[in-house]
């Protein structure tokens, strides 16, 4: 293979790889929207519809009382559950401007750096918020039942520990892209 | 730096303009500026090579090597 068509076959590769990670970054920021939003509507509509043995029974409160939980109540849990929920969401949507730096074209900028270190910092945050606000919410929920069946229940999963890896992946890839910038940037300085 | 750019005085001996050279190399008329007063931080093998075929002359022709002058003064 000559020099010039080695150099084309190069530049044919990173044209295809760019339209392939524009694209694809189009789908990412519109799926992140959606995601939002469908998120914030599930979690009002969970804490408006659903009756009160199944809620106590997700919160982890082994005895539901034989009557609905008033709706102040229901609001001030979906509050609690929108703290994770609220960071999750402003994450998504830190993610879903970077993705649309990349579907720009503007790969090795600072600021889709900034928003990718967001998303991760967000998903970490969400992650460890989420079992303080279950434990909070089944606090808050138990709290009108008689004494002896208050109830505080804290649960931890393996979700909890993926996000958590999830999120570090996240940051190191956004600290290796620091870094490329860097390079970028000296590589601007060639002619 | 103590490595020198000569590109302005090939151009100058060979009577181009820079305009064309910076057309011939497929570079921009203010990267070759850049280029000439030494204030880029390196120069591509492709764009010397480029430099070099339009010129009609050697690597070693556009760059030198200059010793800085050293900040030590000899004592006794």
């Amino acid at each position: 293979m000559t020099h010039s068509a080695e150099t084309f076959g190069t530049t044919a590769a990173r044209h295809r790889r760019s339209h392939r990670i524009r694209r694809l970054s189009q789908l990412m920021a519109a799926g992140c929207l959606v995601t939002s939003g469908l998120l914030a509507t599930a979690m009002v509509l969970y804490w408006a519809l659903t009756p009160t043995p199944t809620l106590f029974s997700h919160a982890g409160i082994p005895n539901a009382p034989a009557t609905e939980i008033s709706l102040s109540t229901r609001a001030f849990a979906f509050g609690i559950a929108m703290v994770p929920l609220g960071t999750l969401i402003w994450g998504l949507l830190s993610g879903r401007r970077c993705f649309n730096a990349f579907a720009a074209g503007r790969i090795f900028s600072r600021d889709s750096i900034q928003q990718l270190k967001a998303f991760a910092t967000a998903v970490a945050a969400s992650a460890l918020l989420k079992p303080l606000a279950g434990a909070a919410l089944s606090v808050v929920l138990s709290l009108p039942q008689p004494t002896g069946s208050k109830t505080l229940a804290l649960s931890m999963g393996s979700d909890t520990l993926i996000a958590l890896i999830f999120a570090g992946t996240v940051a190191v890839i956004a600290w290796v892209m620091t870094e490329a910038l860097e390079i970028a940037d000296e590589n601007k300085q060639f002619v | 730096m103590p490595i020198r750019v000569r590109l302005g005085v090939m151009l100058a001996e060979r009577n181009v303009k820079s305009k064309d050279l910076a057309e011939y190399v497929g570079i921009t008329e203010a990267n070759l500026s850049l280029l000439k007063q030494g204030k880029v931080k390196g120069v591509r093998f492709e764009t010397l090579e480029r430099i070099c075929r339009f010129l009609g002359c050697q690597p070693g022709d556009l760059l030198r090597y200059e010793e800085a002058p050293s900040a030590e003064t000899d004592i006794g």
